[in-house]
């Protein structure tokens, strides 16, 4: 399943306007409203585990973002993007529930020391498996806030500036987040790389 | 966390587009800039092969779940819980709502009505004070062009942000926030209904009920 243009969503060969289910679920139809939960269904599973790291919780935040689509469906602007949209109540239940469990979500606050060098490049000298482990466990070190600006970027593939739609906040933010977690990861891969040695 | 303003050198600018440089999402003259930059920084270039590794393990597909029983468990939540649009769906919702938040509401109603008819049958003259559950002060309660929400906020939203939705809203604070954190707004009666779907639509708004008398509930 890929994101397209225009509100569509290619799951296998067909086609999913997305807008107009939305406009149906608005419309309180119950068989749109599954059809939506069964496509993002999958995709918010993996971002709310990926941002949260907290498998307990993935399930109930699922259920109150697609409670929040089905009460607010009659409120989306069939001018902005569903995906956006869903994903930025996803992320606004994650944010609660984790403060809710009193997880802090914000990273600490960060010194403004320049980016490590690359040199040397950690990952170019491990194999895809242990770049693998050892990132899972670099991510459990960021901040949630950090690890949704990963997760949006590559596993959903949004740009910059739809992230910092998801995330109501200003672009710069966004990239002041990827900036201090990807400082933070390769401090962290650097370490376990020498660890390892 | 210090907000960092992505200003200055073209390298510096440069490598902050990295992360979407490398998922493909830049428009075409950042795209065009990253490119122009790369062929020249070593540094660059590494941190594009770093990236790459990053996104080559978060964008593994997943193991997909069936989704069918989870549908099923949040189906039965569904229909009871939905934003009221109707006087029948308006049971339904408020039957929902948290006992302290019925409380809270229906006392500033009570209390609305109440002193509204109080004034009316002992003619007194307008109080010196006001709560929220207050009509409207003496100036604007004649004034028919303004109608007055109860408002309560997320307690974690943000000033600017609050002050985002007022000013969008075209409201204005008249009283608040009481313990609960409510807050009074005064908007033109004319916008009345939008402002109020508006805001139950908004992040960090909890509640939004019109707080007139004559108003219209839903």
């Amino acid at each position: 399943m890929t994101a397209g243009i225009g509100g569509e969503v290619s799951r296998g060969d067909a086609l999913v306007d997305e807008v107009a289910l939305m406009e149906r679920v608005a419309d309180e139809q119950m068989d749109a409203f599954e059809a939506l939960y069964r496509l993002y269904h999958p995709k918010l599973t993996r971002f709310l585990t990926g941002m949260t790291h907290r498998p307990a919780l993935v399930e109930e935040i699922l259920d109150d973002t697609m409670l929040v689509v089905w009460r607010r469906a009659h409120t989306f602007d069939p001018e902005a993007k569903v995906s956006t949209w869903i994903f930025g109540i996803a992320y606004r239940q994650a944010l609660k529930a984790l403060r809710q469990s009193g997880d802090s979500v914000a990273a600490a606050e960060l010194d403004d020391a320049p980016m490590p060098s690359p040199e040397p490049a950690p990952d170019l000298e491990l194999q895809q498996r242990d770049l693998r482990a050892m990132l899972d466990g670099a991510m459990r070190a960021l901040s949630a806030e950090q690890r949704a600006t990963i997760e949006l970027t590559y596993y959903l593939g949004y740009a910059c500036r739809e992230i910092a739609i998801i995330m109501d906040c200003p672009v710069d933010t966004v990239k002041t987040r990827m900036f201090y977690a990807r400082r933070r990861l390769r401090a962290l891969l650097g370490a376990g790389r020498e660890e390892a040695m | 966390m210090k907000i960092l303003r992505f200003e200055g050198s073209a390298h510096s600018e440069t490598e902050r587009l990295l992360p979407w440089y490398v998922n493909r999402t830049l428009d075409d003259a950042e795209q065009a800039r990253v490119d122009r930059h790369l062929a020249q920084c070593a540094q660059c270039q590494r941190e594009v092969e770093f990236l790459r590794g990053v996104q080559s393990v978060v964008s593994e597909p997943s193991t997909e779940a069936d989704a069918t029983a989870s549908f099923v468990r949040l189906r039965n939540r569904l229909k009871p819980a939905r934003v009221p649009s109707s006087p029948a769906r308006t049971r339904g919702a408020w039957s929902d709502w948290p006992a302290w938040l019925r409380g809270a509401v229906a006392a500033s109603c009570v209390l609305t009505v109440g002193l509204f008819g109080i004034a009316l049958y002992r003619g007194d003259p307008p109080a010196m004070y006001r709560t929220l559950g207050d009509a409207p002060a003496a100036g604007t309660v004649a004034d028919a062009d303004l109608r007055h929400l109860i408002v309560v906020f997320d307690p974690h939203i943000e000033h600017a942000r609050m002050q985002q939705l007022l000013r969008a809203s075209q409201a204005r604070i008249v009283d608040g926030p009481n313990e609960a954190g409510a807050y009074v707004l005064a908007v033109p009666a004319a916008r009345e209904a939008s402002v109020r779907d508006a805001l139950r639509a908004a992040a960090g708004v909890t509640l939004v009920e019109s707080l007139d008398a004559g108003g219209q509930r839903q």
